[in-house]
């Protein structure tokens, strides 16, 4: 890339890093592999700047490539993830640490007992605040697989949330 | 709970994470190793690639070298005639395409149809009259441009009776549920004796060629019995082959 070129990738790296890390780490459910799935995500733009024409894309460019990195990364033997009962990281008593903590804490936790395409889908939707439509370009998939799911998604995630977030079983 | 209290409860999950590990050099600097990587690759795998062409060219002339011999006939890929090398191997079959506006190039010696020894022309050569001279390589290939593509060629004799001077080729012909022999002869005299003297069930149709010098019979005889293959379209094909003599 010339100077031009950097200087760009440059303010768009400042500006879109956090949020991209944030959607990597409900994502994944782990600061670190989100650091690192986020870095693949701008290596991969970095590497394509100049072939992305257009420059009001660049969000769902990184978007597809981090949600792909991480469904690969959950399908490879050494890393694929499994499923269990019991959550492994159990949100302590609102008296030790306060309610807010405990509450993301169980959120997060609770993602990670999702399966991961459907993870993406919750992502995208609740914390991008992506449309059905944008959701849908994102992941390469129809609105109906998008809205099927979401529905799967939330019911799953209820499951794993038992009672911990009350107000969360009569989401759709 | 409706979707903003989701959103806002994804939010506030995601909200404070430790800094970032990361970046815009170190970005920078992985993006350029990669692209080296791919580079590397891809000059790696040309590499590979022009070694495996080059290994395939050698391997395949060697073998074309060794299957291929020289002025060897086939016809549309499909008919090969029954002329075979003085060894008495048959190389139709590894041929892969036609080959047949070199009748000069086919080999001066052939052996002769109903022929005992080296060079015969297939182990059903003891029930071939004697006379019908050597296969002759432009016949075959006059003839085999007349035959639709009907299946693999076998080499067999044609069990006709020829005159002395004779030149003539047979293939082996499948036409659907039919098969036999399609055998064409030009010879130099226009006797009866190989028509009437061909196998039961055989049809011919006969004719001058265009210089005169020849008479020629094309017959289709059956290899099993019943009828022989092509039997409607003998006239066609002896037409066109007598044009080309």
């Amino acid at each position: 890339m010339d100077q031009r070129d950097e200087q760009e990738f440059a303010e768009f790296f400042v500006a879109r890093r956090d949020a991209v890390r944030r959607s990597a780490y409900l994502l994944c459910g782990d600061w670190h592999r989100a650091d690192d799935f986020a870095q693949t995500a701008f290596v991969s733009l970095h590497r394509h700047w100049r072939k992305i024409r257009d420059k009001g894309a660049l969000d769902a460019y990184v978007r597809r490539t981090l949600v792909r990195a991480v469904i690969d990364e959950s399908r490879r033997p050494w890393r694929r993830e499994r499923f269990t009962d019991d959550v492994p990281e159990t949100a302590t008593g609102a008296a030790d640490i306060g309610d807010s903590v405990a509450t993301r804490a169980a959120l997060v936790a609770a993602l990670r007992q999702v399966p991961p395409r459907q993870r993406a889908v919750l992502v995208l939707r609740f914390l991008e605040g992506l449309d059905v439509s944008g959701v849908a370009t994102a992941l390469g998939c129809s609105e109906g697989t998008v809205k099927s799911q979401t529905a799967r998604g939330l019911a799953a995630l209820r499951t794993a949330l038992g009672d911990t977030l009350d107000d969360l079983r009569s989401a759709s | 709970m409706d979707e903003q209290r989701l959103s806002e409860l994804f939010q506030a999950a995601a909200g404070d994470g430790p800094p970032a590990s990361f970046d815009e050099a170190d970005v920078a600097a992985a993006a350029k190793k990669v692209t080296a990587r791919r580079r590397s690759m891809i000059a790696g795998g040309g590499g590979l690639a022009v070694v495996a062409i080059a290994v395939g060219l050698l391997l395949g002339t060697g073998t074309f070298g060794h299957t291929l011999p020289q002025g060897s006939a086939t016809a549309a890929g499909a008919l090969v005639s029954p002329r075979t090398e003085t060894s008495g191997r048959t190389f139709g079959h590894a041929l892969a395409g036609p080959d047949v506006g070199t009748p000069q190039s086919f080999p001066s010696s052939t052996p002769m149809q109903g022929g005992g020894g080296a060079g015969g022309v297939g182990p059903a050569a003891g029930s071939t009259r004697a006379g019908c001279g050597p296969t002759d390589g432009q016949l075959a290939v006059a003839l085999a441009n007349e035959l639709p593509s009907v299946g693999a060629p076998t080499a067999n004799p044609a069990s006709v009776a020829c005159a002395a001077g004779s030149r003539s080729v047979t293939f082996l012909v499948r036409d659907g549920v039919t098969s036999g022999y399609v055998i064409a002869v030009l010879s130099p005299t226009a006797s009866n004796s190989l028509v009437s003297d061909a196998a039961p069930g055989a049809h011919s149709f006969q004719g001058p060629s265009a210089s005169g010098k020849w008479m020629v019979f094309v017959l289709s005889q059956p290899a099993n019995g019943g009828a022989g293959p092509l039997v409607g379209k003998l006239d066609t094909i002896q037409a066109a082959v007598a044009a080309q003599f």
